[in-house]
């Protein structure tokens, strides 16, 4: 048994271990704003909506997509013009301006830098989204998430396997689950 | 943190109604795990800021300290090797293609 779990605990680790990186790079990014220079690169482009795109938004987003804008339509505005659409996916950001009567789209691109992206790949979730490639990064953030929970349980059976050490960890553990579930318990009834 | 207070002053009955909405569990998590900014005013939150800043170095940490375990005790173990240029792989791949 202890063989198997080591096993499983080292190759799950070390499969994660970029993913985990990444969780933990971009956590010190987003815990330290100022250490990183998250200023995105800001370019504007025009397109032109053709005749037969219907005048839905969604549709306006998928031939917008078809030029190259790569990415998931988070929220669509109204206005007396036409629509503002906004896409995005980790690394890039776009705010379309679409004018109704001239069919013109009006593009500002911001793309973002290693950190960014990071930040944006952390925050993904599911597989709802409607760009494919969100969905494939939310499968293996999912895996990655339970992955974690086995890495977490299979090295506290390690640990108590290992005699020597069980009286510190023991300390330590107590320590840490004392102040956590001290704090979210007084901070949850406050 | 906890959830919402909202207070309603009612002119006529001249009475402050307080409706608590609580968050349920899995949303008070995920927005436990965001706190970071060490001014918080309650201390509470303050602590808990100081908790999580140590956990994301101790994940750092662990995943650091993980693969010098591995390479320091059996580099040549094939299955961990597939093990981390797999998970490598794919990591790098979908960040190239998302990029």
């Amino acid at each position: 048994m202890y063989k198997v779990l080591r096993n499983t605990h080292l190759f799950l680790g070390i499969a994660a271990f970029l993913f985990v990186m990444m969780y933990g790079l971009s956590s010190v990014q987003m815990a330290h704003q100022t250490w990183f220079s998250m200023k995105p690169e800001v370019t504007e482009t025009r397109l032109t909506v053709s005749p037969e795109t219907s005048d839905d938004p969604r549709a306006i987003a998928a031939e917008l997509r078809r030029t190259g804008l790569r990415g998931e339509m988070s929220t669509v505005e109204t206005n007396a013009a036409g629509y503002r659409i906004y896409i995005q996916r980790p690394g890039a950001f776009y705010r379309i301006d679409y004018t109704r009567a001239s069919r013109e789209a009006k593009v500002r691109i911001q793309t973002t830098g290693f950190m960014g992206m990071l930040n944006r790949i952390h925050h993904i979730g599911g597989t709802w989204h409607d760009y494919w490639l969100i969905n494939v990064w939310g499968i293996f953030v999912a895996l990655v998430s339970v992955t974690l929970i086995l890495l977490g349980a299979t090295g506290i059976y390690l640990w108590f396997k290992t005699h020597g050490e069980r009286a510190i960890g023991v300390v330590l553990l107590a320590i840490n689950l004392g102040i956590c579930i001290t704090l979210l318990v007084l901070i949850r009834t406050a | 943190m906890n959830g919402q207070r909202r207070l309603l002053y009612v002119p006529k009955e001249n009475r402050l109604r307080i409706e608590i909405v609580h968050k349920s569990l899995p949303f008070f998590l995920d927005d436990m795990h965001t706190v970071t900014d060490l001014k918080q005013e309650d201390w509470r939150l303050r602590m808990w800021a100081w908790y999580n800043h140590f956990a994301i170095w101790s994940l750092l940490g662990m995943a650091i300290s993980g693969v010098y375990l591995w390479l320091a005790s059996r580099p040549r173990y094939r299955i961990a090797q597939y093990s981390f240029a797999g998970g490598a792989a794919i990591f790098i791949l979908l960040y190239a293609v998302t990029r």
